[in-house]
């Protein structure tokens, strides 16, 4: 499920990389999901399914384009600071609300390190240059399961 | 007798940016404003100079939540500058376009943001304690009003397949088969959440103001895809003649401009479609308004979100109507060739949260060279001010925080789209 706004450049690389992986063939009881901006509705597609990975630009203080993979318990995720508001529904805030109302597949994140957060629709160069590679590792975790 | 001061700057759980400012000295109101700071957008300005074929999709810009029917206006318009009608295919899928943002603006609105009031809570997170499997529901309608709008349109938001004549790509059958299942298992979920806003009806204030509504009329069903321009006051009225209805103005205190016509205000949206049209609703959506108390004409303004609900069923319901007739008629890949001309051409459609009107004038090549967009909240904007300005002196003995809650309530109930009601202003320096 790649996350995030194409209109701001890096912030939608969750989506650019979803849209990668749509072009391939992926083992029956994998499917690629656009999440965009999808916001609280994405909740109703985590209930179907054991298993989430979540692709994000995140803020992790590191090289662009580099890739860290986590679960939930590994991190801290911002809900105290939640301001709950339609227009910005961010992981974070799907993340806590699915827990709240039960719906709990295992959940992994590919964080991504984004460089420019600025209006445009096509990502930085480090990060154009990134794609491969995080496709791969996006695979790679994929193919665990099967 | 006691102050009173309120200044809420942007009201939360609504779409786009408005203050609240009350100001009470000794029981007197010396201010009571309802101001929209929201940014001008220039959409009108923008989209001179731009292609036929452009429009739509720019225009579709001027929101996130209604750009369905900002798409139908504006190729409505431009079908009648050429001359052109499009066919009944592209009629039917428009209107179960329609319908699907129809009901997924409205289940996000009475879902997410107006049943936290209803619940005495701040947001939608505490919700999942007290209504978990209910608001599961709301989750699981959201999704398939998204997915309605996605097989239809191409995407979720902004439609991309509806275009001037036609439709660029049909969708599957097969996908039209599933959503009319899930559909028709929608309807049960709408029960779900009418029961719940039914169990939490004492919260939504008895207010009443006679007031003028306005929307779209049909002799052939509930309108919001075509109809005349109606009005609970002087009756109906060509949609080419609708300056006469919408005699916009502007105001200091609002970066949106303000309309009138019979009355010092009038309101559109669900209320007034309801009060204009609820006897072509289907039998199931009219037992809904029913159970839930909402009788024609209803003048209060707060009855609003429970309008929307009621057309969720009735949206729901159009949606496996129409997807019947669709696949029953087949789907066909049509000419959507055209010719250009010189011309103008208005579109009304109602979207959510009320009448729009999208008015082109293009040259001969097809360019537009003029634009005129009429907003449903802008035509909100003076009739909240009114409420409001009513409102206020029955309460005003309240607690400050009773009394803060009501009008936020009030704005809320109105369902603003506030972004999409600030697009243009014209300044005349003297």
């Amino acid at each position: 499920m790649g996350v995030g706004n194409i209109l701001l450049k890096d912030e939608g690389i969750g989506v650019h990389i979803a849209r990668e992986l749509e072009k391939l063939s992926l083992p029956e009881g994998a499917k690629v999901f656009d999440g965009g901006t999808g916001g609280l509705s994405l909740i109703d597609l985590m209930k179907e399914t054991p298993r989430v990975i979540f692709l994000d630009a995140v803020e992790m203080g590191k090289k662009p384009g580099a890739v860290m993979r986590f679960t939930l318990p590994e991190v801290k995720m911002a809900t105290d600071k939640i301001k709950f508001s339609l227009h910005q529904v961010g992981l974070p805030e799907v993340l806590l609300l699915a827990s709240l109302l039960g719906v709990s597949p295992e959940v992994v994140i590919f964080g991504i390190q984004p460089k420019d957060l600025g209006w445009g629709t096509g990502l930085s160069p480090e990060l154009k240059k990134a794609v491969p590679e995080i496709v791969k590792s996006v695979l790679k975790e994929v193919y665990k399961h099967f | 007798m006691h102050n009173v001061d309120i200044n809420i700057e942007h009201v939360t759980r609504v779409e786009g940016h408005g203050n609240i400012v009350v100001d009470v000295k000794n029981g007197k109101i010396k201010e009571c404003q309802w101001q929209v700071v929201e940014a001008p957008r220039f959409f009108e300005a923008m989209v001179r100079g731009r292609n036929w074929d452009e429009l739509a999709h720019i225009t579709s810009r001027i929101c996130g939540i209604c750009s369905v029917g900002h798409t139908m206006a504006s190729l409505k318009a431009t079908e009648a500058a050429f001359g052109i009608t499009p066919s009944e295919q592209t009629v039917r899928l428009r209107k179960i376009l329609k319908h699907g943002e129809n009901f997924q603006s409205h289940i996000l609105h009475v879902g997410y943001l107006v049943l936290p009031d209803l619940a005495g809570v701040g947001s939608v997170f505490p919700l999942a304690e007290t209504h978990k499997e209910e608001l599961l529901t709301v989750i699981r309608l959201h999704r398939l009003s998204n997915d309605i709008c996605d097989i239809v349109g191409g995407r979720t938001t902004h439609p991309i397949s509806a275009v001037v004549n036609g439709f660029t790509k049909l969708p599957d059958p097969k996908a039209l088969l599933e959503i009319k299942e899930r559909c028709k298992s929608a309807l049960d979920d709408l029960q779900v959440v009418a029961s719940l806003v039914k169990s939490l009806s004492e919260k939504i204030p008895a207010f009443e103001r006679e007031t003028e509504y306005i929307a779209l009329k049909s002799e052939e069903e509930y309108a919001i895809y075509d109809g005349v321009i109606a009005s609970t006051d002087t009756g109906t009225c060509p949609v080419e003649r609708y300056r006469e209805i919408v005699n916009e103005y502007v105001v200091p205190q609002s970066t949106a401009k303000y309309t009138r016509h019979n009355r010092d205000s009038y309101m559109v949206g669900a209320l007034a479609r309801f009060n204009l049209n609820h006897e072509k609703l289907t039998p199931l959506a009219k037992k809904v308004a029913e159970d839930l108390g909402l009788k024609a004409i209803c003048y209060n303004s707060y009855m609003n979100s429970v309008a929307q609900l009621v057309e969720c069923v009735y949206s729901v319901e159009e949606c496996i109507r129409l997807i019947d007739e669709i696949l029953t008629e087949g789907l066909r890949e049509e000419d959507r060739r055209i010719s250009v001309k010189a011309g103008r051409g208005i579109g009304a459609v109602d979207v959510p949260r009320g009448m729009l009107i999208h008015d082109y004038t293009f040259n001969k090549d097809g360019v537009c060279v003029e634009a005129n967009c009429v907003i449903p909240t802008n035509q909100n904007h003076g009739n909240i001010q009114k409420d409001m300005e009513a409102l206020l002196p029955t309460i005003i003995d309240k607690p400050q925080e009773e009394i803060r809650l009501a009008l936020e309530m009030l704005v809320r109930a109105y369902d603003p789209c506030i972004s999409c009601s600030t697009h243009f202003l014209e300044v005349e320096f003297i």
